[in-house]
């Protein structure tokens, strides 16, 4: 585990000892921003629990693409550079790797999605918020973002092009975010399956309500670790294959 | 050995099962057919692989014996699939749990052999050419699939178990819930005993919320007794209160019982435990309590009280609202002898908007009212161009309206944002008095919507009258500073011809009492706005609201009786182009700002620190 932890040290070290890091995190906020006054506040009338539902709503996009983005290189860039072959050799396994690596762009996530709290807070001043709900929402973003960063370190493991990676990551996503809407055409019992699978719709939806469903936390956490799993297991197959 | 054509016979006979089983079904004529030849590519595949490994010798034989039990078990899934799905004639149909273990056994299998099987031949084809096969490197291959085929099937089990046993959990429950101190208050002021019972069944959730709030109560209170009553244990008392189900809460002072129904599962008794306190003062009121009647000028094109569907102008919100406080609501018209007098039930009366004059016989009935110690509210419409023929009354109040409607720059609502959104004020400068009790406590966090308003001043003093028996006006809402009466229509401030200042928009005024009389003297409540208490406003400003909760009260004299309403209701926000100013730049361009002057100061820190 420690040889994680240094891994994810060095990385968000490498993002936030440039100015990257911080132009990253300050970019999503600016982006949370603008939607957040442009559609969240835009109707003068809404109720407080309804313009924070719109909040969590939309921060789960950009949350979600944070993940992927942040997480595209991390692996492929190592392949590319053949940097790859310094981490094999080192006496560290590939899970310590891959967890490594992931950990350091869920942190990134997780700096963003706690920095975006003044934008409910912004609904306090003139309306109301229920603590649960903001707990409810940010825990469902928080998992957003470690699926997401999963997926990013997965395709970022199979192939060496950081640009690859982002496509197929947001394709992955695509996928998984539509699969509510392959699940009305398919029929019984996968289109119960598919619309389990279902990323946004069946999952998240309740987090931006103030509701937690410990279904919800178990897919996301097995979505994280399945996709993590993938990684490690591409990283793996250079000795077999 | 590079041979992929067995892989790619399996994988065919897979989609070939999945086409014949899902996508046509029992009953289809291509399903057999399909099924059939997913078999036989399947068994090809796996033939083609076998008679390789018999036929070849050594470091070979033993790296296919490793492929060939893959391949072994990846068929098997498949054909276990189609032996015991619906309709086939393979094998007789699974009965009971065995219906549903054999085919998840079979999607295990294809997942178990065929994992491990596409990693192994994507190892062995990467050996293609070599001198030699590697044992060690197959082998590994294999175990990276078998273990990722049982942490798939331990996740899919996981999932299947999680998605049937779900638990919720609702973080907007309140938890916390206390009475407030109006609520405190009211029951400390009970003159008679008053019992309050709590219907639920035993253990459940949510009296466990309810019954902290009424122990405080109970507490609080001499009066007051709490009972927890079960319906199916104290089926008479439960009759005797007209309690049809667990889940109700009956206030009742013996004769009156005035019921809250909740629901007995707090995720569905939520948005109603929010309401609970001010519900309780509700039915408390009306067990406590008299009815009262409130009357609504009609005949003049007042705002109605039953206006037609999607009128945002209406006051149909303010007739629910003085039904909840206990009120009768009433038309009052020519028809119910308005010229004549005031009806004497009348608790109090309200004269919202009229657009046509009134009779001089009506307006003289309601001067008579109100000076007789009645209780008035007058909201004037300033659109309104006709001389309605009010002044009389208003005099009477010790008031003058002025028509000119007023307009801000930034202070304002946003609707359409443009110009015309610079008449709806909105002003939180509420004068410290009790029929603005509340809303100067909350102050700045609290605002009241004008949505189109003119402004109020004293009427000049009448000669001869003694200050004793003038009306005492108290300005209790004025426009923000900067706020100008708009005389030429066009919306923009004209610093020649019109002026800004803090304009009064509402007064409360009190009369002395008519002699004889040892009453407090007729209250009103003037604004020069007719839509202050529209369904619009009301439903966006909780200082509108704030302010009808507070102005009823102090016009009915019943002060001790006002509560703040209560802010465990979500509440609707309410932002002004000051405020989304503001917030704009405040936090959507600030707050990333500092995010980036923080990161270019710590790396030029850092950097500084280097060079040194």
């Amino acid at each position: 585990m420690n040889a994680a932890l240094l891994i994810a040290r060095r990385e968000i070290a490498a993002q936030f000892q440039s100015v990257i890091g911080y132009v990253i995190v300050a970019a999503l906020l600016l982006l949370d921003g603008l939607l957040f006054h442009s559609f969240a506040m835009s109707d003068s009338k809404d109720l407080s629990s309804k313009v924070l539902a719109k909040f969590f709503y939309m921060s789960s996009g950009i949350t979600g693409a944070a993940g992927i983005l942040l997480s595209m290189r991390l692996l492929a860039e190592e392949s590319r550079e053949k940097t790859i072959v310094l981490l094999a050799t080192a006496p560290i396994s590939d899970w310590q790797i891959v967890f490594g690596k992931w950990l350091s762009a869920f942190a990134v996530v997780t700096v963003f999605v706690a920095l975006s709290i003044y934008l409910p807070l912004l609904i306090v001043v003139h309306g109301s918020v229920h603590p649960g709900h903001l707990a409810s929402g940010y825990l469902g973003l928080l998992l957003i973002g470690a699926a997401t960063s999963a997926m990013g370190t997965f395709c970022s493991s199979i192939t060496s092009h950081q640009l690859v990676a982002g496509v197929l990551g947001s394709v992955l996503l695509l996928v998984m975010v539509t699969t509510w809407w392959t699940a009305k055409v398919a029929a019984p019992p996968l289109d119960d399956v598919l619309a389990y699978m279902s990323f946004y719709d069946k999952h998240f939806l309740p987090f931006t309500t103030g509701e937690v469903h410990t279904r919800a936390v178990v897919y996301y956490l097995s979505l994280t670790f399945l996709c993590l799993l993938g990684a490690r297991l591409a990283l793996g197959a250079r000795r077999w294959r | 050995m590079r041979n992929l054509l067995p892989l790619a016979l399996y994988l065919v006979g897979l989609g070939l099962v999945f086409v014949g089983e899902r996508v046509f079904g029992p009953g289809y004529a291509l399903r057999v057919p399909l099924d059939a030849l997913a078999v036989v590519c399947m068994a090809i595949g796996l033939s083609l692989r076998g008679r390789q490994w018999r036929k070849s010798s050594g470091e070979t034989q033993k790296a296919l014996g490793l492929l060939v039990p893959a391949y072994a078990v990846a068929v098997a899934g498949p054909v276990l699939i189609l032996a015991v799905a619906e309709g086939s004639s393979l094998a007789p149909a699974p009965d009971g749990e065995l219906a549903v273990l054999l085919p998840i056994l079979g999607l295990l299998l294809v997942v178990l052999g065929g994992l491990p099987l596409v990693l192994m031949e994507v190892s062995l084809s990467s050996m293609y050419g070599a001198r030699r096969l590697e044992t060690r490197r197959l082998a590994e291959s294999g175990r990276a699939g078998t273990a990722a085929a049982l942490a798939l099937s331990f996740v899919v089990a996981l999932n299947f178990v999680a998605n049937a046993h779900d638990q919720r959990f609702d973080l907007r429950t309140v938890r916390d819930l206390n009475p407030t101190d109006s609520t405190v208050e009211m029951v400390r002021n009970l003159t008679k005993p008053i019992t309050v019972s709590l219907f639920f069944s035993p253990a459940n959730e949510v009296e466990e919320l309810v019954a902290p709030y009424f122990d405080t109560l109970a507490d609080a209170a001499d009066n007051l007794v709490i009972h927890r009553r079960d319906r199916a244990r104290n089926p008479s008392e439960a009759k005797e209160l007209r309690v049809r189900k667990n889940g109700t809460i009956v206030v009742s002072d013996g004769a009156n019982h005035e019921s809250i129904t909740l629901d007995e599962k707090a995720g569905k008794a939520r948005s109603k435990l929010k309401k609970l306190d001010e519900d309780f003062q509700k039915r408390l009121a009306k067990v406590v309590g008299v009815q009262r009647v409130a009357y609504f000028t009609t005949g003049h094109g007042e705002r109605s009280t039953s206006p037609k569907t999607g009128d945002p102008g209406g006051l149909k919100q303010l007739k629910e609202g003085l039904k909840a406080l206990n009120y009768k609501v009433k038309n009052l018209g020519l028809k119910e002898g308005l010229s004549d007098q005031v009806p004497e039930d009348a608790t109090l009366v309200f004269v919202v908007g009229p657009e046509v004059p009134m009779l001089d016989t009506e307006r003289d009935a309601l001067i008579r009212y109100v000076q007789g110690g009645g209780a008035l509210a007058l909201m004037v419409d300033p659109v309104v161009e006709e001389d309605l023929g009010l002044e009389p009354l208003l005099a009477a109040l010790g008031l003058e309206a002025h028509g000119s409607t007023l307009a801000h720059e930034t202070s304002h609502a946003t609707r359409t944002r443009g110009i015309t959104d610079r008449t709806m004020l909105v002003s939180n400068r509420f004068t410290t008095h009790d029929s603005t009790r509340h809303l100067s406590e909350l102050g700045s966090r609290i605002w009241a919507l004008f949505e189109t308003t003119g402004y109020l001043e004293k009427a000049k003093a009448v000669d001869g009258v003694p200050d004793d028996a003038k009306p005492e006006v108290t300005f209790t809402i004025r426009a923000p500073a900067g706020t100008w009466a708009d005389l030429d229509g066009e919306l923009r401030y004209d610093k020649n011809t019109e002026t800004k200042k803090g304009w009064n928009l509402a007064a409360a005024v009190q009369l002395p009492a008519a002699e004889g009389d040892d009453g407090p003297g007729g209250r009103a409540i003037v604004t020069a706005d007719a839509d202050i208490l529209s369904d619009l406003a009301l439903s966006v400003g909780k200082g509108n609201r704030q302010w009808v909760a507070d102005g009823v009260r102090w016009l009915e004299n019943e002060v001790q009786l006002g509560g703040q309403v209560a802010d465990l209701e979500d509440v609707r926000i309410l932002h002004t182009q000051d405020d989304d100013k503001a917030w704009f730049f405040g936090t959507t361009l600030g707050v990333p700002l500092l995010v980036l002057l923080f990161g270019v100061g710590s790396h030029f820190r850092r950097r500084r620190r280097a060079t040194s």
